[in-house]
Order: structure tokens, then sequence, then C-alpha cells
């Protein structure tokens, strides 16, 4: 208890000092916990948008199509198969898809784009297309079509505008039509938005006979049950092979999370959460080095003063677990505050999207972020604070339990 | 009457620059119960060396201390500090308290470590503070005490755990007349009501006209050992 007294007293003998340390604590921890939390509110908004925008939880395909992207492999009985889907109670909604490379054609330039060919009722329950809409009317009967505003830029396209889309039918013979832009929307991922343009299915069906999807997507109510469901979704599947379709069959299809489609994303996700012990780490070894000069000094400055410590019976392990808890205490105490104030910083922060990064939209990342409270970083922060100045603490320490009492005399 | 202290034929050689210096030269001594002792001589004489020997804070090249039962030259360091805390008190030149700790903090330190329960704690500190007449600056830090009353405060701390032996080096060296009279006062009235040994090394003549006993050293050698009959005329 007395040795536990002592050491934090003896924290504030040099006043100056010590607070410049803890500042030093305070601004380290804070600021890292504030860039953490950007750094999370950006990949989390990045694979919300993915999730809402381009591949929901799951999807099916076949897998010759995932790897040639052909326009004739399509998924065979299709609504069948959304059917089957629907049976499971973690879907939310799912849709089918049309995946076409064309190229789209205005009077004054042209594009290579993917025609996504949508059922919009359903599309609009399984993703948030609608909700980046800038002008004009989603997608409403047939030969219209909803472009980005980057598209309509590039092919001076307004609302109304027509343009011609063309594209390699299942003779692989170029077909094209004719549409009329009905929308334009502007996502925060511009690289989506320069590839892609919408039609309902039925266009496309007119145009080229195809009357199947390339793609199935599911949105599930909890995204954690993605792997569950497609392990269920496989066995389903398969147990489904060999049926008597009236046309095809399910022996190629492929079921993937998210995770599996865009594994760059997924990376992402991981290399952040090792990038906060990194950054911790780093901003902890520097203050660690503040420390030892600090307890170096310390010991040296009070020679005289544990040599009569000794002398009045303090063991050698007490003066060195005060020296130890005197630095402990101040980075705690330094820690605690940090944490503190960034947490603040951080919750009002979250109340809205602030602008920093410039640019980002060109990686698939939104140039507005809402900091992401996480309070595994508060848990990560406080851990290796308690760690770092525990350990680093000991290294001078250690010096002193070296010395004998005459040397201390000396 | 059975000593407290016997000292044999005690040695202690320092390498200083790779060469040996001999700061004590074979003392032999012996110490009675309530002695009040003055252990004197012209400064490098070795008088600080011998008192450190006493108090266990160095080892003795040669010869053997016998503090009681214990043969404290033999004792491991970590004894050495369990032996210090329950029998030892002592008292520096510079007086040494701990800044950061309160007047009456100072004193039930030692207490602390031994772990003597807090009311008791508190009765000892208010006695020896009422002792020493500085009842009044029981909280205040040593900053903002004079060099005289730190002193008495040091001597307050010394005494706390009951000790039967307080070694003091120099304790009056950094004071004026009047705060080394009051100490001295202070000490032998302690000495006298608490049968506390006393051994001072010094070269104070204040010091020395109080002591009962005077031991001269000099080069490392026992030169005189006196012990002075009355006190009541110094």
């Amino acid at each position: 208890m007395i040795v536990l007294k002592l050491a934090w007293k003896n924290i504030w003998r040099n006043r100056m000092r010590s607070s410049i340390y803890i500042l030093a604590t305070v601004i380290g921890i804070s600021l890292t916990l504030i860039t953490l939390s950007i750094l999370e509110g950006l990949i989390e908004a990045r694979i919300k948008d993915l999730i809402d925008l381009e591949t929901s939880h799951v999807q099916i395909h076949k897998t010759s199509f995932l790897e040639e992207r052909k326009f004739t492999d399509f998924i065979d009985n299709g609504s069948e198969l959304i059917e089957v889907i629907e049976g499971f109670p973690e879907v939310k909604a799912a849709a089918k898809r049309q995946l076409i490379d064309a190229v789209i054609q205005s009077p004054y330039n042209n594009q290579g784009i993917r025609l996504v060919g949508i059922d919009t009722a359903r599309e609009k329950a399984i993703g948030t297309l609608n909700d980046f809409l800038i002008e004009g009317d989603f997608l409403e009967g047939k030969n219209k079509i909803l472009i980005s505003e980057r598209t309509a830029k590039k092919l001076n396209l307004k609302i109304r505008s027509k343009v011609v889309v063309s594209f390699q039918n299942l003779e692989k013979d170029i077909v094209g039509g004719a549409f009329r832009v009905s929308g334009i929307f502007k996502t925060p991922n511009s690289i989506y938005d320069e590839g892609n343009a919408f039609v309902v299915m039925n266009s496309i069906t007119g145009i080229s006979e195809l009357n199947e999807s390339h793609e199935v997507a599911v949105l599930l109510h909890r995204e954690e049950r993605k792997d569950f469901f497609k392990n269920e979704l496989i066995e389903a599947i398969g147990n489904r092979k060999g049926a008597n379709f009236a046309k095809g069959s399910w022996d190629f299809l492929e079921v993937k999370t998210w995770e599996e489609l865009k594994p760059e994303i997924s990376v992402y996700s991981e290399v952040v959460k090792i990038n906060n012990f990194i950054i911790f780490g780093l901003i902890l070894v520097g203050l660690g080095f503040i420390l030892i000069n600090i307890i170096n000094m310390i010991i040296q400055e009070r020679l005289v003063e544990i040599s009569v410590l000794r002398a009045l019976g303090f063991k050698r392990r007490q003066i060195f677990l005060m020296l130890v808890l005197e630095g402990n205490f101040m980075t705690l105490t330094g820690s605690f505050i940090g944490i503190f104030i960034g947490t603040i910083v951080i919750l009002v922060l979250s109340q809205n999207e602030i602008s920093i990064f410039q640019g980002f939209e060109s990686f698939g990342f939104r140039n507005e972020v809402t900091p992401k409270f996480n309070g595994v970083n508060l848990i990560i922060g406080i851990a290796l604070s308690f760690f770092m100045s525990f350990v680093i603490g000991l290294i001078p320490a250690f010096r002193m339990l070296i010395l004998k009492i005459e040397d201390l005399n000396k | 009457m059975k000593e407290v202290i016997n000292i044999s034929e005690v040695e202690k050689t320092f390498e200083q620059n790779k060469i040996a210096v001999r700061a004590i030269r074979g003392i032999t001594l012996k110490f009675y119960p309530g002695e009040f002792t003055a252990i004197v001589g012209p400064s490098g004489s070795g008088k600080t060396t011998l008192l450190n020997m006493i108090g266990g804070i160095i080892k003795p090249s040669g010869g053997e201390i016998l503090i009681g039962e214990t043969l404290i030259s033999q004792l491991s360091e970590n004894q050495m500090t369990e032996f210090r805390k329950k029998n030892l008190g002592f008292v520096f030149q510079s007086y040494n308290l701990i800044p950061v700790l309160t007047a009456r903090e100072n004193i039930e330190l030692v207490m602390e470590l031994l772990k003597t329960p807090k009311t008791d704690q508190r009765k000892r500190s208010s006695d020896l503070l009422e002792s020493i007449g500085l009842m009044d600056k029981r909280n205040v830090k040593p900053a903002f005490l004079s060099g005289g009353q730190q002193q008495r405060i040091a001597v307050a701390r010394a005494l706390a755990s009951y000790p039967s032996l307080v070694l003091a080096d120099e304790p009056t060296a950094n004071l004026d007349s009047n705060s080394a009279s009051e100490l001295l006062s202070i000490m032998e009235k302690l000495n006298k009501k608490e049968k506390i040994m006393f051994i001072f090394s010094t070269h104070d003549e204040r010091v020395i006209k109080r002591a009962r006993r005077i031991i001269v050293i000099e080069d490392g050698k026992v030169k005189s050992d006196k012990t002075v009959k009355s006190t009541k005329k110094r």
C-alpha cells in the first residue's frame, strides 16, 4: 500500500515532466483512436456499399460465367431457384440479374459498360440503387435505361435522351436496341458508376431472346448467417442436381459469399484490424522510449532518496515496484484520458459524415466518412497500454535492482 | 551489564581508482543499553563508515558486528533490511525526509512497512509529534519546514518503530545553534524516556558536549574512548 501511495505521489513531484509525458500519451492515444475510427468507418461504408449495390450477401452463378463472363453461361430455371432460395428463413430478398458486356452509344460518344437486366421490384427490395437516383425515375417499363451521372456526362445525355446499346446475342451476332434514359444515379463508388447501366430484364429478352439470368443475388436478414446459408443452399441445390427440368440443369452452379466474390474488400477489413494493433503498438513504443528516459532520470535524481528508503527498511523489490508503478500510473493516466477524449470526439464526429478523403471514390471508397466507434479498439488500447507501461517500466527499474545499497550511497 | 553492540576487529577497505583504501583498521568496541555516544574525528577518519557498518548499510571487509544476538555482518541483504526495519533508526545529515509525504506520513513510513495497525501508527506519530513540538506541522510537507524542523521530524521517524538503536550521521551539521540545541535536547529526552541508544558520528562541539560517551577515531582506528560521568553541568 505504501509503495502504491509513494508511486502515485512521486508522479506529481515533477509536475511539468509528468504532465508532458501524460499529455503525449493523451494525444497519441486519442489521435490513434480517432484515426482508427475513420479507417473503420471507411471500410465499413465500403462493405455496406458493396453489399447494397453490388453483391448482396450471397450470389449464385454458373461456374463458367465467373471464369469467362460469357453471355451463354446463364442459370437455368432461375425462377425456380429463386423459389428455393426464398424458402429459407434467413433470406430477406432475392433477385435475378442478366449481366451483359455491352457498348452504349449516344450521338456524341460511346462507352463500354456492363448492362444489367433487372427485375425492378426485386432490385428495389435487395439493394439501395434507388436511393442514389439524382434525377428522373427508377426503371418503369420497357426500353428504359438507368445510367450514372458520369456516363451521362461522358455521352452528353439527359433524362429522356435516347441511346443505343449493342451486344452479342446467343448466336454471337451483334444485336442492339434503343433505350430512353429514365433516371440518372450517382453512388459513392465512381468505378461502379462508370461501369454499369440498368434496364429491365424484358428489354434484353426482347433484343436477344435471353429469358434466363446470369446471376442470382440474395440478401439475408443477418450478414453473419451468410456462411451457414451458403452451405444450406449448396445442399439444397445438390439435392436437385440431375432433376428433370424443362431445360438445362443446376449441375454447375456456384454459391459464393460477398467475401469470396470480393476478397480484396475482405482483406482490407482484416488489414485494418491488424493495422489497429500496429498503429497502437508504434505509438506506445514511441511513448515507451520517453518513459524509459523519464524513469532513468528519476533513478538518477533520487539515488540518495532510494538509499534512504533502503536504510529505512524498503526492500529492493519494493523500490523496483515503486518505479515500475510510477511509469504505469503515468501511462495509464494518459491512456485513460486519451481514450476518454478520443471516444468523445469519435461519438461527436460519428453524428455526421466528415469529408476528409478526396479522390477515394476512384478506388471504390466514399469521400465522406462516418467515423465508427469500436469498443474492441478501446480494449486493445487499454490492454496494450498496460502491457507497454509494465514492460517498458521494467527496463530502467532493473538498473536500480542491480545497484547495491553501498553504490546508492556513494 | 550485557553489551547491545559488540564490534570485534572490524575492518573496511574501499577501492578508489584501483587503489585499496583502508577506511577502518581493526576497530573493537562495545556499546551498552541507553548510551548517548558521539563518534568523533576529522573528515575522512572513518566515523561515518563505522556508523554505516553498524547500520548494515556497508558490509565490513573483516571482523564481526554483533547487535543483540544477531551477527549482522553475516546477514543477507534482505535479512539486513528486515533487521534494520525492526531494530534500527537512522538520522541523516541532510534530513532526507521523503518530500512527497507530510511530516506525519514521514514518521509513519516505517510503521507502515512493519504493517503496524493504523490506529497504533496514529497514536505513535501523535506522541512523537508532541515530543518534538511539531504537532501543528503534522500535515506540512518537508519543503515547507525549516532545517531544524525537518531534522526533528527525521528524529521522530527514526524513533517511530521503537528501535533499540538510533544511528545519527552528523545530525546537527546543517543546523543553526538554536535548532541544534533544541534537537539535542529532544534526543536526550527521548534517550532517557524511551531508553533508546543513540550513536552519533559528528565533529560538532555542541553534540560532543552533550554526549555521555565520546569515541575519537583517527585514520580508521580508535584513538580514545571516554565515558563522561555526569551531564548535568554540560
